[in-house]
């Protein structure tokens, strides 16, 4: 099991890395959607990854929409994680293939339980 | 991006838990921290470009971003602060809201505010209780989202028209006043309230777009990951390391030294991975000065506004690296410059105008390598300085003599507003204090041994100028002897060398009244004697001596010593204050073989010795005056003469062949840290030296900030060149110059530099202050130790006695106070060593046996004393004062006396010993 | 984190305060839960907070403790199993049983911030079209009024959203204000709540087809337990189903009978 991570706060990829390190799931961290595709490609398979919305370079709804055209990575389940939590907002990431959304801030409980619900089973 | 194999990660690797915050909110409060100081700079850019739509999301997104990880530790406080912040930008970035000064203000009032809550976290782990003015901030900010609304909603009103797009409303806006225009119109737009559907996704689009070219060409988008890749380390362990690797060059010279067959494999290996460790840590510790920078817009604004002025902020070279300590060192510095600037440079603007300037100032911050140095310029288009009052100001502050202010030049007048206590501010304002100031920014500056220049035009503005060096840790010297004595001259300073041999001396040191010249090239430099000028004793007339040609800062001279050591990589160690004081000593180090050397101070040396900087020299030499042309080395080159450009030409080595090494099918020299590619080929351009060694002469030069060494069999000259026209076309013929009237090929060096050369990062070593601790006092009797200088024994209290080191060598110091008894190596660092016996006005006692090192808030400092006895318990039942009959200075320098059975000990009191206290109380 | 931490003491704050009773093997609840009252409090451990909890004369820094082990305690549809089981089994059962009357009526007992009934409702409403006609009446009741002011109000924060609830269903019946969303009338008219002691006795009439009694018994000691479940008995239609959380144990005696599933079990009062 491996997880990307993909936010541009320091804190929140620090924040899900000490997380997932608690529970022994190694995990890859992006700063922006365009390194998160990187990531993907080059050290994936990932069972799940975490996308913040608003980031500079690439947003995690257009990473999101890049990865979801490409059925290398359909494994991958996709959840957003935001601020932004408008309807709308969360209707887009669902529409663009997002399995979950959360909004930030979330707590430890919460995040694993979205995992859960996203299909991330084993968790 | 960061990846991380495994998960069993610790944090605990990366930064040591010492004030009690965890890491994650470390982390947190480090990225907050970092986003107020970028919000700190778009929002002063977004006076300018109210307009500028990627720079309002990119100032929305950092508070976004502040507000989203204060919920997941559950700050609250932040959270309600800038979720307001948050709301009032969320109008302006949708456009509903135009930028104001006042929502700028209140924003950046609120930076402020966050700013002090994020202290209070990290200080003392809590955020705090909300107070009064949390409630007024938001208010504020509340208050601006609806001052402008009416506006705000007529505008977006218009646009929907326009464009056609939804706009966005939080809820019902109410009326606060009057000046709103009616709440029931901003209400009868029914769908405005619930239209809030599309706009943020297209919002959230629009900044996912943003990234691209357009922002990455936009110097002022602040938003680079650069920093995402990276792993924090605490500069406390980047110093550590930076000393250890200190002491590993240290103990590599040693070993160097002391195997003769160093060029043993072992032997090299190690000297390579030294070299390129040292390097790598020197790398680790640079940072752009952009950290810095970054807040000058915000104070520049904040002071501008203050005065009623209009200035200009323009900045230059943010990618230029620096230590980061260095870098520090120089934030107060620039600080008061630039606030300096503002106040007393830049003209009111009514003032600018009637002087035919712009009404709104610039003041321009630069900075860009210049050889082993950083330069830092705050440049200002202001009033410029009055000379005429700094000279009567100093003289009224007394600060110098009428008659010497007369003499003076501009340029000296000039450097009076670095003495302490000097202001010319008309009127003090609260913006540059009163009198603190200059002085102040020099002794920064110089402390990290820098310096400060300024030059200013009346009507025209003033530069201020700091000049950092790139590295205070280690640097490459070349060890000198005069005397018996070593000493290092930075090899920076260094531009050639002159042997004279026996009875050479008077035939070409000339003399123009008691000044020795030397005419170099058609040049004539002034000599200094280091030997006469540190009052050491006359040296045999006529005797062979080296000259060191020096350039320190534009002061060319040459210094005559006895003989010339090896170059070696010195780590530079600090001096104490009494020895600092001095002038011609940067600092001292340990060499290869152990032996101790000052390290000179070449400007300092010059400036002494009236030595003026060559640019006002110039016509003193004949050829230079006639020429107008740039300046050329003139050298013997395997292919013949050819001609380098000055410029370009960094220094010249004398090495031996079998230095040079095959990096693939390419000749390198390894040359302070880096691979000096060579444009050599084998058996041209050598001669032995005596003993018979192939010998190759190495011009090293740069072109931008890539090396290479030309290798030439004799440097001929410098000379002027002249342009030559090309035939017919009558453009300047490229690649070859008249020089000495010859036609002479230049070496194209961008032609030969094929391969990068790694940049030489450099960097200054911290020196970790030693904290003292407060004098223990046991309940009725103490332990001293008991020494005997001349026929007297003392007794010392140990509460603060580190070592005893037994006969260690000393090195004296030129020129130090008489108290001073010398340098000793100390565990890896050079210790200033008091003299007792001197202290006391008593014969020299040949070499002293043993030091005592005692730990003082000063640093460590030693006691050379006769003999050590033992350790013991005195009673303070059989303490006494000192007696009356004492004479003065022993009165002051004891501390009072202890009657036993069988002798009397003397109280001494290591805090009265520390040599910049005895500086003071005795001064010579 | 000092090793030395007294947890005894602890549980005994949260005893005198809540009457509830922390279990030992728990303990590491005390861990994750008092994080956030030691960071506001600016504290380093949970030893220290234990330090000024016995120097807490006035009682307040208990109090913020014995809330934040309360609190949280409860998100939207916990143990999924639970409602995977309510809604393959034990509706669709209870449908079929009640044809007539085309009445449900379910109990959240301990029902705290309200997440445990609204999300029967939303379930309910999801997979049951069938039932939009029924009078469907779910209770939630709690000790704490504060509770059931908040369950009331229907309104929850951004941490409290992810807990448990798909983002579709979030939207679908949710609405956001700001930073918080309220449930939609719709789901909420579905519920009712009031405050009431679960030791205080059963309710005359009272005659529920579920009772939630989900990780509440781990807070009373023993012989309370016994009093609360035959409050529940007497609560219970003959075909309802009791349902505790699923890694309780509860020693039941032969006034229940328990119908394992897969991953979970219920309860049948006999």
């Amino acid at each position: 099991m491996r997880a990307l991570v993909v936010d541009d706060s320091r804190f929140v990829r620090e924040y899900l890395h000490s997380l997932f390190a608690r529970r022994g799931v190694p995990c890859v961290e992006a700063a922006d959607g365009s390194e998160g595709l990187d990531c993907l490609r080059q050290l994936g398979p990932f069972e799940f990854a975490l996308l913040d919305w608003n980031m500079p370079v690439m947003s995690g709804i257009k990473m999101l929409r890049e990865a979801r055209a490409d059925s290398l990575f359909d494994q991958t389940r996709m959840i957003m994680m935001t601020t932004e939590a408008e309807n709308d907002h969360i209707e887009a990431a669902l529409e663009a293939g997002a399995d979950e959304y959360m909004v930030k801030p979330f707590d430890e409980e919460g995040l694993f339980e979205k995992l859960r619900m996203a299909g991330v089973e084993g968790i | 991006m960061v990846w991380r194999a495994g998960a069993g990660f610790k944090f605990s690797a990366r930064v040591s838990d010492n004030r009690g915050v965890d890491d994650l909110t470390r982390e947190f409060l480090l990225e907050s921290q970092e986003g107020l100081d970028r919000m700190d700079r778009c929002l002063t850019d977004l006076e300018t470009r109210p307009g500028d739509r990627e720079l309002l999301a990119a100032i929305f997104r950092t508070v976004h971003t502040i507000k989203g990880t204060t919920g997941f530790l559950g700050y609250g406080r932040l959270e309600a602060l800038s979720h307001a912040g948050e709301n009032l930008l969320a109008l302006l970035r949708d456009g509903k809201l135009g930028v104001t000064p006042e929502i700028v203000s209140a924003q950046l009032a609120l930076m402020d505010m966050l700013r002090g809550i994020l202290h209070s976290i990290e200080t003392t782990g809590a955020e705090g209780v909300a107070q009064a003015a949390d409630r007024e901030m938001i208010e504020r900010l509340e208050a601006l989202q609806h001052v402008d609304a009416a506006v705000a909603v007529g505008a977006a009103a218009n646009a929907r028209g326009a464009r056609g797009s939804a706009a966005v409303s939080r809820g019902p806006l109410e009326a606060e006043d009057g000046a709103v225009a009616d709440a029931a119109e901003l209400q009868a737009e029914p769908e405005l309230a619930q239209a809030s559907v599309a706009a943020p996704v297209q919002t959230a689009e629009s900044t996912g777009k943003e990234a691209s070219p357009a922002a990455a060409q936009e110097p002022t988008s602040v938003f680079s990951n650069a920093a995402d890749s990276t792993l924090r380390v605490e500069i406390e362990l980047l110093n550590r390391i930076m000393n250890l690797v200190g002491e590993l060059v240290l103990t590599r010279n040693q070993i160097l030294a002391t195997h003769t067959d160093a060029s043993s494999l072992l032997g090299r290996r190690l000297d390579m991975v030294t070299t390129d460790l040292r390097e790598a840590v020197m790398k680790a510790r640079m940072q752009p000065v952009s950290h810095v920078f970054s807040r000058f817009p915000r104070l520049v604004r904040d002071v501008t506004l203050s005065l009623n002025k209009r200035v200009r902020l323009e900045m230059e070279g943010q990618d230029t690296e620096l230590d980061k300590s260095l870098l520090e060192a120089i934030r107060d510095p620039l600080t008061h410059s630039i606030r300096n600037s503002i106040d007393h440079g830049i003209e009111m603007p009514a003032a600018r105008l009637a002087a035919g300037k712009p009404a709104e100032g610039v003041v321009r911050l630069r900075a860009f390598h210049e050889g082993s140095h950083v330069i830092v310029e705050v440049c200002d288009d202001g009033a410029g300085m009055n000379i005429e009052r700094i000279r009567a100001k100093a003289i009224e502050r007394q600060l110098l003599t009428e008659a010497k202010a007369a003499q003076m030049s501009e340029r000296e007048i000039l450097q009076l507003i670095f003495l302490p206590g000097f202001s010319t501010a008309a009127a003090v304002t609260n913006v540059s204090g009163r009198g603190v100031g200059m002085d102040v920014v020099r002794t920064n500056v110089e402390r990290i041994g820098g310096k400060v220049e300024i030059e200013s035009e009346m009507g025209r503005g003033t530069t201020m100028r700091l000049r950092i060096p790139l590295t205070l840790a280690i640097i490459p010297a070349l060890v000198v002897r005069s005397c018996g004595q070593n000493f290092a001259i930075p090899q920076t300073a260094l531009t050639e060398l002159v042997h004279l041999s026996q009875g050479d001396q008077e035939r070409r040191i000339e003399w123009m009244e008691n000044a020795a010249l030397y005419r170099l090239r058609g040049k004539l430099l002034p000599l200094v004697f280091l030997s006469e000028l540190l009052k050491q004793p006359a040296r045999e007339k006529g005797a062979a001596c080296d000259i060191a040609m020096l350039n320190a800062d534009g002061f060319r001279y040459g210094l005559v010593v006895d003989g010339l050591a090896d170059p070696e990589e010195i780590v530079v160690k600090p001096l104490a204050g009494v020895l600092r004081e001095i002038g011609y000593y940067a600092g001292a180090t340990i060499l290869g073989n152990g032996d101790m050397a000052l390290i000179l101070n070449p400007s300092a040396i010059a400036k002494d010795m009236g030595i003026r900087a060559s640019s006002d020299q110039t016509e003193e030499t004949a050829e230079a005056a006639e020429s107008a042309g740039k300046e050329y080395l003139l050298v013997e080159a395997e292919r013949g003469r050819a001609a380098l450009p000055l410029e370009q030409v960094e220094r010249i080595e004398r090495i031996p062949r079998s230095k040079i090494e095959m990096a693939g099918d390419r000749p390198v020299l390894r040359f302070g840290g880096t691979l000096l590619p060579l444009d050599y080929v084998a058996g041209g351009a050598e001669r032995s030296d005596s003993a018979g060694e192939a010998q190759t002469t190495v011009v090293v030069c740069r072109d931008g900030d890539r090396h290479i060494g030309i290798t030439v069999s004799q440097v001929l000259d410098v000379a002027a060149g002249h342009e030559l026209e090309e035939a017919g076309t009558g453009a300047e013929a490229r690649g070859i110059t008249l020089l000495k009237d010859r036609v002479t090929e230049i070496i194209q060096l961008s032609e030969i530099l094929g391969l990068d050369v790694a940049q030489r990062g450099e960097a200054r070593r911290n020196v970790a202050e030693d904290e003292a601790s407060a004098v223990k006092s046991d309940e009725g009797s103490r332990e001293v130790c008991s020494i005997r200088v001349g026929g007297t024994t003392f007794g010392v209290p140990i509460a603060h006695l580190l070592e005893i080191l037994s006969a260690p060598g000393n090195q004296p110091v030129p020129l130090s106070p008489y108290f001073v008894g010398g340098l000793v190596h100390y565990r890896g660092e050079v210790l200033t060593t008091v003299s007792l016996r001197r202290l006391l006005d008593m014969e020299p006692a040949g070499t002293p046996e043993h030091v005592l090192v005692f730990e003082s808030e000063d640093g460590p400092f030693g006691l050379f004393v006769d003999s050590v006895g033992e350790v013991f318990r005195v009673n303070d039942s059989d303490y006494e004062p000192n007696p009356p009959t004492l004479e003065a200075r022993r009165q002051a320098l004891f501390a009072g006396e202890w009657k036993l059975k069988d002798q009397l000990l003397v109280g001494l009191d290591p805090a009265r010993l520390v040599p910049v206290q005895l500086a003071r109380a005795f001064p010579a | 984190m000092g090793p030395e931490v007294d947890f005894g003491y602890l549980r005994q704050v949260v005893m005198n305060h809540s009457g509830n009773l922390v279990d030992a093997s728990r303990d590491y609840l005390f861990e994750s839960r008092l994080q956030n009252v030691i960071r506001e409090k600016g504290m380093r451990s949970l030893g220290q907070l234990v330090s000024a909890l016995r120097a807490d004369d006035r009682g307040e820094l208990q109090r913020s403790v014995v809330e934040a082990m309360m609190i949280n305690e409860t998100s939207f549809f916990r143990d999924t199993q639970t409602f995977e089981l309510l809604r393959t089994e034990l509706i669709p059962q209870v449908i079929a049983n009640r044809q007539a009357e085309r009445r449900l009526r379910i109990w959240s007992a301990a029902s705290s911030s309200g997440q445990e009934a609204y999300s029967v409702a939303m379930l309910i409403r999801e997979h049951f079209p069938a039932l939009a006609n029924w009078k469907i009446e779910i209770f939630g009741t709690d000790i704490s009024r504060e509770m059931v002011e908040r369950a009331r109000a229907g309104l929850y924060q951004r941490i409290e959203v992810n807990r448990g609830l798909p983002a579709r269903l979030m939207i679908k019946y949710l609405v956001r204000h700001e930073d918080e969303w309220e449930i939609k009338t719709e789901i909420r008219a579905m519920c009712q709540f009031q405050q009431r002691n679960l030791l205080g006795g059963a309710t005359p009439g009272w005659r529920f087809d579920f009772i939630f009694l989900r990780n509440v018994m781990i807070y009373f000691p023993e012989e309370q337990r016994q009093q609360v479940l035959k409050n529940m008995h007497s609560s219970l239609r003959p075909d309802g189903a009791l349902i505790l959380g699923v890694s309780e144990q509860p020693r039941l005696d032969s006034h229940w009978q328990t119908v394992p599933r897969p991953n979970c079990v219920w309860y049948r009062p006999v």
